[in-house]
């Protein structure tokens, strides 16, 4: 269905549809007061979902974040700010900031350049593509614990396959659990291998949008590859390329398993990124006020994400307005 | 264009197909290899076809139950997910008469938000009601993880029915309820399908909630799994085994939904 006949039929539908006969006027009022009561109703068990299951623990996390609960506290108070100072103040915190920024943007840049040029060598394949694209999906929906359980053995630095493999081509075998940047390195490495693919899979969906004809007109003009690809195919790609990053964005923030399975955030606290740092903080040492204030900053990055994921996944919508 | 330094696009293919596939090979091949086998150095490549490490994984009462919870919760918090997300998706992408930009932000909104913020009340809460370490408490955290996805795409299979389909229907007598129940739900089948799919596939892997709040009762398979690894000393290629067990049934989601899959995990920015 087209989204002009969508706009067209909400239209009418707010105005009362006045464009109908007027001698069903007065059925048709009555219709749309059955059709409000009916959206209400079966609108009711998703909000009353929505409300008990994120509305009320987030406003609970908030709440949680003004106080000073943790079990070494005697009474429960109000401590207004002060969590949050405390987190703005102090090294962990930063420490984490610094990590969760460099996993983040390092690993979202590599999974990014590589997407996009399997995506562009995916267009210049004749046979096969369909079945290429269904198993390079396969590492985004491998059960991650079993994955990285794998992973963690590849990495190991006595019997590991990725050590034994750098050692037989002559090259150095860091401890990639102990040598400065290797866990992290690790992570995004393990972090690229499972999410790749789904950068990838929104790239080759914008590319499939762009029409045959554009290509053609290119090289008719005498457009060389990399100049098409630079001055044709990536503009009309943006939107796509916006959509792919800012969800690999923020979930990239919230990556937990690799971590808790790789490293457990060290050693020390090297790769503790912000969201292990409040699961730590709150759930291995209670310190649930200062947990919950870390908590509260990562969903205020997330929804402001949201907010601007929106935009761009519904746009029909800005413009009915 | 095609043709055209086309060898150079197989090369790219190639390595990222060894890439992305070669560590699941290596799983399998280290299940179903002899225990004496499994940490050798230099490794054996080629597979090996012994499946003892199966047998004594498969046998685990841990293992079992894990599986056994895992499956009820999955599928638990997909059909009470897939519910709500079916009435809400006729609500708002058939019935709607306004703007839904507003509510459907509120759905994103809990696709986008960071497990922790729900993770830490649900770990005080579920203590003082009793449901830690119970099944219907992971189910109910699992909800919070696959409703928005389920939503998103159901909304969007409403919205993909043609309206003259809900007119003719009036017409002919049905009210807004009947509607619905008789002409729209079968149609919308495929979508309510495919949501179900990828809730189901997401609460199978979960493993940051189940590990906050179970203990051994409600254990999930991914925990068990994880809590395996905490033993050094044990058995890796049983533990190669066990995985491989979890791994059959994302195998199996990816081989016949793989279009609602992308749909599903990019709140259709794609579509196919």
């Amino acid at each position: 269905m087209s989204d002009s006949t969508l706009r067209e039929r909400r239209r009418s539908g707010g105005k009362r549809s006045s464009s109908r006969p007027p001698a069903a006027g007065r059925a048709v009022t009555a219709g749309a007061l059955a059709r409000a009561r009916t959206r209400r109703l079966f609108l009711l068990p998703l909000t009353a979902l929505l409300v008990a299951l994120t509305v009320v623990p987030f406003v609970y996390t908030l709440v949680l974040s003004f106080t000073n609960m943790a079990p070494t506290e005697a009474s429960l108070r109000f401590v207004g700010l002060s969590n949050y100072a405390e987190l703005v103040g102090s090294r962990e915190f930063w420490s984490a900031v610094r990590v969760t920024a460099v996993f983040t943007v390092s690993a979202v840049a590599i999974e990014f350049v590589v997407a996009m040029a399997v995506a562009v060598a995916l267009t210049r394949v004749t046979r096969g593509a369909p079945l290429l694209r269904a198993l390079f999906l396969l590492p985004l929906a491998a059960a991650p614990v079993a994955s990285l359980f794998n992973w963690r053995l590849m990495f190991n630095s006595s019997f590991g396959l990725i050590n034994y493999v750098l050692g037989v081509l002559g090259l150095p075998q860091p401890d990639w659990g102990a040598d400065a940047g290797m866990p992290l390195l690790s992570l995004i490495i393990v972090d690229t291998w499972q999410w790749t693919p789904f950068v990838l899979v929104i790239l080759v969906g914008g590319m499939s949008a762009i029409p045959a004809d554009v290509y053609e007109a290119a090289s008719v003009d005498g457009s060389g590859s990399w100049s098409t690809f630079w001055h044709v195919t990536f503009p009309l790609l943006r939107p796509f390329v916006l959509v792919a990053l800012l969800f690999r964005g923020i979930d990239a923030l919230k990556t937990f398993d690799s971590i808790q399975v790789l490293t457990g955030g060290g050693p020390g606290t090297s790769t503790t990124t912000l969201n292990y740092f409040a699961f730590r903080e709150g759930i291995s040492f209670l310190n649930f006020g200062r947990a919950s204030a870390a908590a509260m900053l990562l969903l205020l990055v997330a929804i402001l994400l949201a907010r601007l994921l929106l935009r761009w996944l519904r746009p029909s919508k800005e413009e009915a307005r | 264009m095609p043709g055209k330094r086309s060898w150079v696009a197989r090369i790219v293919l190639f390595v990222f197909l060894v890439w992305s596939l070669f560590p699941i090979y290596w799983l399998l091949t280290t299940s179903f290899k002899a225990p004496t086998e499994v940490s050798k150095i230099p490794p054996r490549w080629l597979p090996q076809l012994d499946l003892s490490a199966y047998t004594t994984a498969l046998a685990s009462p841990d293992l079992q139950a894990s599986l056994l919870n895992s499956f009820v919760v999955a599928l638990g918090a997909t059909t009470i997910a897939v519910a709500c997300g079916v009435l809400a998706g006729y609500a708002l992408g058939q019935l709607a008469t306004t703007d839904t930009a507003r509510y459907e932000f509120w759905v994103l909104t809990s696709r986008m938000a960071p497990p922790i913020a729900v993770a830490l009340p649900f770990f005080l809460m579920f203590r003082v009601a009793g449901l830690q370490d119970t099944l219907v408490g992971v189910t109910l955290a699992h909800v919070v993880l696959v409703v928005g996805v389920v939503s998103w795409i159901l909304i969007e299979t409403f919205r993909g029915l043609p309206p003259a389909l809900l007119e003719s229907a009036l017409l002919d007598g049905c009210s807004y309820a009947s509607a619905f129940r008789r002409v729209l739900l079968p149609l919308s089948m495929p979508g309510i399908v495919g949501a179900g799919s990828i809730a189901f596939l997401l609460s199978w892997n979960e493993f940051f909630l189940s590990l906050i709040l179970t203990d051994v009762d409600a254990r999930t398979s991914p925990l068990a799994l994880y809590q395996y690894v905490g033993f050094q000393s044990l058995d890796l290629g049983q533990l190669a085994a066990a995985s491989c067990a979890v791994l059959v049934p994302t195998a199996l989601v990816v081989g016949f939904f793989q279009r609602q899959l992308v749909t599903g995990l990019t709140m259709g920015a794609v579509k196919e």
